[in-house]
């Protein structure tokens, strides 16, 4: 019995740790800037795109090094592009309809879609994994992919960092503030509108080192970003929007939900998560959690 | 006693420009070539679908982003019962497939009005219409991937007489007369006390709350109309298209009557159509370019949301108010 | 029997207590005024006891009956009116269409043909309604103008018009004069004592100038950092020692 639900519970884990990577950038440019941003999956998309192209065309980029090197290297990358789309895009759509700016990230998105169909085609491609994290490993009687443990460590780590940043550093202590009050955090001295573009940059960081870490995860084609959007919604909703500590018990939740669902139902791959999703919305429509942590 | 001001003037250049246009698109068999005449029919269920869309966009003030889900339930669930029973009337197949549109939005409707909150009303939107595309995608029975090929024209039978749509372009006035109903349908809403009542749930939801109304039944209810109008549309487009796809539910079809609203102007009641229309042209001219149809669409949005927040009727109305006043010094 | 009987009401946002244990009533045809300091939970309080927001812990009855799991317009439909403290108006619509739409949702409560969904043009007899409502209020040289456009004081009123469409029995007002000059306050004072002497309506407000309260108060509660400090007659409260302490000990005559 053991052997038939770890191995289930892994693959939630994975998927979990996975998605948590994606959406953590997403809940903190919304817990900060009140956005959105529909585009941020298909960031995560470019970053993965950006991390594909680097190690197959740069030789000697096997290594576990490089690879992490890689990583920062898209979020560094991303980040920049970040910073564009906050002057461009986000700094216009203050005080904007909420609709619109929906509608606004939303159109992004599609330029991400539409920009990684015209530069890389629109066929599957693959990464595979950097030596080191190729093989597996045995625990116990399972084999488990050691890229797979790499994921769900990375997943981790990074929820530490962030949480660590927002709740025991000075500056996590004024982005919080920002995020709580704005105009009082203005009258405090402290310069909003540079705030906001740090979120937006940290941000989309995320979803670019998101991007280069789980670019060996799938196959890569430009449906890819919808795919992580979608998946970081129901993350974000259930756990509560903002707030990054429910994003990641979310992520686990419906992770494993979907695991063992999928065992059950094999027809309908990932019908679980959006029943998950949609029974715990009707139930505690605020998710989980609430509030900016 | 003062008279009461002129509450909404039904003024005399909209009906005559719409006129207009219902004829331009009534005659145009007789003077356009034929993938002019197969483009126009696929317009006019994109009008369709923009203005029931923009019954939750524009006048109830929530952007639903799966919308596409429901064009492909009325297409699909349509074609799929013309299929299975061969004999059936038209009619019934087409209101089986509204029937399908309405179970649907009443459902999702019951999970995305949840809250109050058009953000959360996006996200599931988008999430559940993902759904569907992914159930739809998955079903043998709707030909997975590959979706449903050779639907058929019908043939209508009134009893006395009967009417085969499948000769010439009959059943493209069909599409005339359906989206002429349907638009007026929906004009009707737009216009009447239903809509006076969800425009003001737009402005402002706290003041109707205390005038007694219950807000989020009323969303509930413009949900499932505006989702039953856009089932009609997708089930009216099947055997026009006479192919259909699991690529009508993706998100990204969803953008489309978004893009028109957006670009006609979504406050009064035909600037989707107008969206639409002009639309038509840029996305013919680049249908044949991957990843183009993203990238114009993507890039068409954004300008306009950035630049042009009123689409073309909001800034013409700018333009004739400023004119107006300039004129009366 | 009162009107309304709240009594264990709780409310609380994550971190903070806005009130604790509140029991207050309101009786049939009284002026009764909450004051209190800024952040005494005193629009919280309307919020319960109007059904914007639910409490989490005690009961409210209205005319007998338990209301406190009842939505804000459910309460509308037993005869609560709302006015907020920056008037809630359609802002994009005329004055005029403002008030057809209230007297449209009257009556779709009521339940006539005027009220049907499916109507397209507003019943003749709403519109001439709707011309008297707002000629009594002086408010029908603005008709077809655009409601964003009123000044401040006029939108209040026009706010007051909108509820009182309704034929509310009780209503809720939110600061009332709040932003008004002194000329538009004396002339509110004068319309709510008329509301409650001619047409026999019943008033909860909260407020903060003194003069005004003291204008219109049948009834005055004092409400502090969440709690009940004292109720009953206004030149009584106006005298307690803890009211004083709480208003004149940390200075100046206003709330």
């Amino acid at each position: 019995m053991l052997s038939e639900v770890l191995p289930t519970a892994l693959n939630g884990l994975v998927w979990a740790m996975s998605v948590f990577l994606v959406a953590s950038g997403l809940t903190l440019i919304f817990g900060i800037l009140h956005i959105l941003n529909f585009s941020h999956g298909g960031f995560v998309m470019i970053g993965a795109y950006l991390a594909f192209t680097v190690t197959n065309r740069v030789p000697g980029t096997a290594s576990v090094a490089a690879f992490l090197g890689i990583a920062v290297a898209c979020a560094a990358a991303v980040g920049a592009m970040g910073l564009v789309v906050d002057r461009v895009v986000f700094r216009r759509l203050k005080g904007v309809d909420d609709s619109y700016s929906l509608v606004a990230t939303y159109a992004l998105l599609l330029l991400c879609e539409g920009a990684v169909k015209s530069g890389w085609g629109g066929n599957f491609l693959s990464m595979s994994p950097p030596e080191g994290l190729g093989g597996a490993l045995f625990v116990g009687d399972l084999f488990v992919p050691s890229y797979a443990l790499f994921v769900i460590a990375a997943g981790v780590a990074v929820y530490l960092a962030l949480d660590l940043w927002l709740h025991r550093t000075a500056s996590g202590r004024i982005l919080k503030s920002v995020a709580l009050d704005p105009w009082m955090a203005s009258l405090l001295g402290i310069n909003v509108t540079a705030i906001f573009t740090v979120a937006v940059v940290a941000g989309f960081a995320l979803a670019g080192l998101a991007g280069g870490l789980l670019a060996p995860n799938q196959s890569l084609s430009p449906a890819l970003g919808g795919t992580y959007i979608i998946q970081a919604f129901g993350v974000i909703i259930v756990g509560g929007i903002g707030n990054v500590r429910g994003a990641f018990l979310a992520a686990v939740l419906l992770g494993l939900v979907d695991a063992f669902g999928t065992v059950y139902v094999p027809e309908f791959p990932g019908i679980f998560f959006f029943v998950a999703v949609a029974v715990i919305i009707l139930f505690r429509p605020q998710g989980l959690l609430s509030g900016i942590r | 006693m003062p008279h009461p001001p002129q509450s909404r003037s039904f003024g005399v250049l909209t009906p005559l420009v719409a006129g207009l246009v219902l004829a331009a698109f009534a005659t145009l068999p007789f003077w356009a070539e034929k993938g002019l005449v197969f483009l126009a029919g696929i317009v006019l269920v994109q009008i369709v679908f923009a203005l029931s869309f923009n019954l939750m966009f524009g006048l109830t003030g929530l952007v639903s982003f799966g919308q596409a889900a429901f064009f492909a339930a009325g297409a699909y669930a349509s074609a799929w019962m013309a299929r299975s029973a061969p004999g059936l009337p038209f009619i019934l197949s087409i209101a089986f497939g509204a029937a399908v549109g309405a179970a649907l939005s009443f459902l999702i409707g019951l999970v995305a009005l949840r809250r109050a909150s058009g953000i959360y009303f996006a996200i599931l939107t988008l999430a559940l219409g993902q759904l569907i595309y992914t159930v739809i995608g998955k079903t043998t029975a709707l030909g997975r991937e590959d979706g449903l090929i050779g639907i058929a024209r019908p043939v209508l039978d009134f009893g006395l007489f009967r009417v085969d749509l499948a000769t010439g372009d009959r059943y493209y006035f069909l599409l005339v007369v359906a989206a002429a109903i349907i638009s007026g349908a929906l004009w009707w809403v737009w216009h009447g006390s239903l809509g006076r009542i969800l425009a003001a749930i737009r402005q402002e939801p706290e003041r109707v709350r205390f005038l007694g109304v219950d807000v989020r039944r009323h969303r509930e209810n413009a949900f499932l109309i505006s989702g039953t109008m856009t089932a009609l549309a997708g089930a009216l487009m099947a055997p026009w298209s006479q192919i259909i796809t699991p690529m009508i539910a993706h998100w990204s079809y969803s953008a489309l009557p978004i893009l028109f609203c957006l670009l006609g102007g979504s406050a009064r009641f035909w600037g989707p159509a107008v969206g639409a229309i002009v639309f038509a042209g840029l996305e013919h001219g680049t249908r044949n370019m991957t990843g183009m149809a993203e990238l114009v669409v993507g890039g068409a949005l954004l300008l306009v949301v950035l630049a042009m927040p009123g689409g073309i009727l909001g800034t013409l109305a700018r333009l004739s108010g400023r004119l107006a006043r300039e004129g009366a010094r | 029997m009162s009107l309304i009987q709240a009594h264990g009401l709780t409310f609380a946002y994550p971190s903070v207590r806005v009130l604790k244990d509140v029991a207050i009533t309101v009786e049939a045809n009284e002026s009764h005024v909450v004051i209190g300091p800024n952040g005494a939970g005193k629009t919280t309080l309307f919020k319960v006891l109007s059904g914007e927001i639910f409490p989490q812990a005690g009961s409210i009855r209205y005319d007998g009956e338990d209301v406190t799991r009842l939505d804000a317009w459910q309460r509308v439909h037993r005869g609560i009116g709302r006015t907020f403290q920056v008037a809630r108006l359609f802002g994009e619509q005329t004055v005029f269409n403002n008030v057809v739409l209230a007297l449209e949702c009257r009556e779709r409560i009521n339940g006539s043909s005027a009220g049907r969904w499916w109507r397209l043009t507003p019943a003749r007899a709403l519109q001439e309604e709707a011309m008297e409502r707002l000629a009594s209020y002086g408010l029908d040289r603005r008709a077809g103008d655009a409601a964003a456009t009123l000044s401040h004081g006029d939108k209040k009123r026009l706010e007051l018009l909108l509820t009182l469409a309704l034929h509310p029995k009780l209503i809720m007002l939110d600061e009332p004069t709040a932003g008004m000059a002194p000329e538009d306050r004396r002339a509110v004072v004068a319309l709510i004592n008329r509301l409650r002497e001619e047409e026999g309506l019943t008033l909860l407000l909260t407020e903060h100038d003194m003069e005004v309260v003291f204008g219109l108060a049948t009834r005055l509660t004092v409400l502090n950092y969440g709690e009940i400090i004292a109720s009953g007659d206004p030149e009584e409260v106006r005298r307690d020692a803890r009211v004083q302490e709480i208003y004149f000990g940390k200075g100046g005559g206003h709330a």
